[in-house]
């Protein structure tokens, strides 16, 4: 027997079945009656997601609107230059701090990796953790992974949030239709 | 292979895995994932689901092995 037509009688409806499957990578298909599925969906992009952390660290998850030493970056605003010591030219002003917008365009890959779900903020939390300075050393407390060691844990997080939009369009279009069928 | 050695459980999740030697071997877990999910989403019956996600992860390996040695090629033919 097929899972299709082992789906309950009570289909939910597609808005809270993708937002289960944003919480939980495969709950929306849970939600479905579809447990094989949501099983083999869940535990491979969750297997993905933490081979990339593995691979990594936990320092690969850069979070828009923090920088590399885990410091907050402010809205864009003004910072006066300063000038020597009896100068009389005019004040000049320079921009610092970047708006999420802007972040979020120095950090693209961070859009496909939150899509993997609340897992992706509390790494991204981690990260932040991770790359502040330890006041024993005075080092960030987890090293940044550079290269390779970066780019590729990158791909795997970012893929296991692709696949995970993938199976949420795909849980929210089969309640659609089972709410149409019924 | 020292950095292998010197690399233990402690640094999971603090050090990156010293794999910047093997690092095609990365494409490997990331095909199959890729297989899997993408069978288990188009397929009715999950038993079926092993047997033609392996058979889809080859196809993946394979191009991505061919489109590695034309690349070569290319690369071979404009430095040449």
């Amino acid at each position: 027997m097929s899972e299709n037509s082992r789906m309950s009688s009570r289909v939910p409806p597609p808005t809270l079945v993708a937002l289960a499957g944003w919480l939980v990578p495969g709950a929306g298909y849970w939600l479905l009656g579809q447990k094989s599925r949501a099983l083999i969906i869940g535990i491979t992009i969750l297997c993905l997601w933490v081979s990339g952390l593995a691979i990594g660290g936990v320092r690969i998850i850069e979070v828009p609107k923090y920088d590399l030493s885990g410091q907050y970056i402010p809205r864009p605003h003004q910072v006066a230059v300063r000038q020597p010591m009896g100068s009389v030219r005019e004040p000049r002003y320079r921009t610092e701090g970047a708006s999420l917008l802007q972040e979020i365009g120095r950090k693209p890959w961070s859009i496909a990796q939150v899509l993997t779900g609340p897992v992706a903020i509390v790494s991204g939390g981690v990260s932040v953790w991770a790359s502040r300075e330890d006041p024993e050393t005075g080092e960030a407390r987890f090293p940044m992974p550079h290269a390779r060691m970066w780019e590729i844990p990158v791909l795997y997080t970012a893929v296991a949030g692709m696949l995970n939009l993938i199976a949420i369009i795909d849980a929210a279009y089969r309640a659609r239709h089972q709410e149409g069928r019924r | 292979m020292n950095a292998v050695l010197a690399w233990g459980l402690s640094d999971l999740f603090v050090r990156p895995m010293p794999l910047w030697d093997y690092w095609y071997v990365l494409m490997l877990p990331l095909c199959l994932g890729v297989a899997i999910v993408y069978k288990a989403i188009r397929l009715d019956d999950m038993r079926q689901v092993p047997r033609q996600s392996a058979v889809i992860f080859l196809w993946i390996l394979a191009g991505m092995v061919l489109a590695a040695a034309v690349l070569a090629g290319l690369v071979q033919l404009v430095t040449a």
